[in-house]
């Protein structure tokens, strides 16, 4: 029997190693339910979904080079939030 | 209904954590219930001064155990609570905080939410939201069976800092001689990499795996900090060891609050938009237009990042560094 046990937020099912199966892999697997552990019925229950928009404004800088949307990026965006926190002159 | 906070004082972001689950609570005091108590955990090496400072509740029950392990807390929680009629506990945000929550819930037949961001209560009782799909989706559970056991999510909500009470209520317990290690045998602490506190920077520059090299990487992180910006990394970086985890920016490293936020070759995987979301501002540079992170920045370069970034560089002029 495996039980896999972990005490870390990811909920990854941990996979027999290499040695694992050399050892085990013959024997035969006994596959046992949930229902066998006696665990409590479910104590919450799902109401509600609502889908969550992470979207802003997106809004693409236009310009035939690096430089030329480098400069309208610093102009028109970031010189005047830079400067209002102080960041820039 | 009876309600009390758990605290963590062995850690060293317990002032964070108790000023992140006093917001948390402030959004929900209007409803009621407000916790009036608080159990706070701590050992013979922290300062009860500064423990006693950070108390979110007029009552405070101080626990001194001889170690935080789970196993010990859960069995010192259970002294504490033998005979109380609590009915809704409220742990910490982050990793310990859920682990006490969903445990603690289980030990005392009750039921228990985690990584929660808004609690109401309705007719129908006490109803729990937390994202779930990826973010994409808020989900609400109604929790049925007391006691309630809440942990926010991480970066839920800021902080509100608390203010020292001068009639603080204190009751004590010395549980130092409980000895529930569980399954550990014996265990050491080993301090990891000191984080760097990317949380309150004002610029923020972003490099995920569309960087490709450590080179780029490091070439990235120098053109951040000559902009007088601090820089972070994407989970792929980090996982490609082109930079530290102390740099990590996402659900397991930092969620940032920067006044501005250039996000340079990341995708805007679900789990790292989590940690600049609370931008201001979003800047994306990416040479895919459908990107993800395009849609979720105010404004976005369609280009390779490098040479955007080479020609920012040569514009601006920091007049202080901006970490």
């Amino acid at each position: 029997m495996v039980i896999s046990v972990g005490d870390a937020p990811c909920s990854y099912l941990r996979k027999p190693t290499l040695r694992d199966r050399l050892n085990y892999g013959k024997k035969t697997i006994e596959v046992l339910s949930a229902h066998a552990f006696d665990l409590p019925a479910e104590t919450e229950a799902l109401t509600e979904l609502s889908i969550l928009r992470h979207e802003r404004a997106g809004k693409i800088i236009e310009g035939e080079s690096p430089a030329e949307k480098a400069a309208v990026l610093y102009e028109a965006y970031l010189k005047p939030v830079l400067r209002e926190k102080k960041v820039l002159h | 209904m009876k309600a009390k906070c758990i605290l963590n004082g062995c850690v060293a972001t317990f002032q964070a954590q108790a000023e992140e689950l006093n917001g948390f609570l402030d959004g929900f005091s209007g409803i009621g219930n407000r916790p009036d108590s608080t159990i706070l955990f701590y050992t013979d090496k922290e300062d009860r001064g500064v423990l006693l400072g950070c108390v979110p509740t007029d009552c405070v029950e101080l626990v001194r155990v001889a170690c935080y392990q789970p196993e010990t807390i859960l069995a010192a929680l259970q002294h504490v609570e033998d005979k109380a009629d609590t009915g809704l506990y409220f742990f910490p945000s982050g990793f310990s905080g859920a682990d006490l929550a969903v445990r603690w819930a289980f030990r005392r037949k009750g039921s228990s939410l985690v990584q929660v961001e808004q609690v109401v209560f309705d007719t129908h009782g006490l109803i729990a939201k937390k994202k779930a799909y990826a973010d994409h989706v808020l989900a609400s559970f109604r929790l049925d069976r007391k006691p309630f056991c809440i942990a926010p999510a991480k970066g839920c909500v800021e902080r509100l800092p608390i203010k020292g009470r001068t009639n603080l209520q204190i009751i004590e317990h010395d549980l130092t001689g409980l000895k529930k290690d569980g399954f550990v045998r014996d265990y050491q602490w080993s301090p990891a990499e000191q984080a760097r506190d990317l949380e309150n920077v004002k610029l923020l520059i972003v490099g995920g795996r569309g960087l490709g090299t450590r080179e780029n990487v490091h070439q990235l992180r120098d053109m951040a900090h000559a902009m007088g910006a601090e820089f972070g990394i994407s989970r792929p970086v980090a996982l490609n060891a082109w930079e530290g985890m102390h740099r990590l920016i996402g659900v397991s490293g930092t969620l940032a609050r920067p006044e501005v936020c250039i996000a340079a070759g990341v995708s805007g995987a679900a789990a790292f938009y989590a940690g600049i979301e609370k931008s201001k501002f979003i800047i994306g540079i990416n040479t895919d237009s459908q990107a993800r992170i395009v849609k979720a920045a105010d404004v976005a370069v369609i280009d390779d990042y490098k040479a955007v970034m080479e020609e920012l560089l040569k514009i601006i002029q920091p007049t202080e560094p901006a970490r």
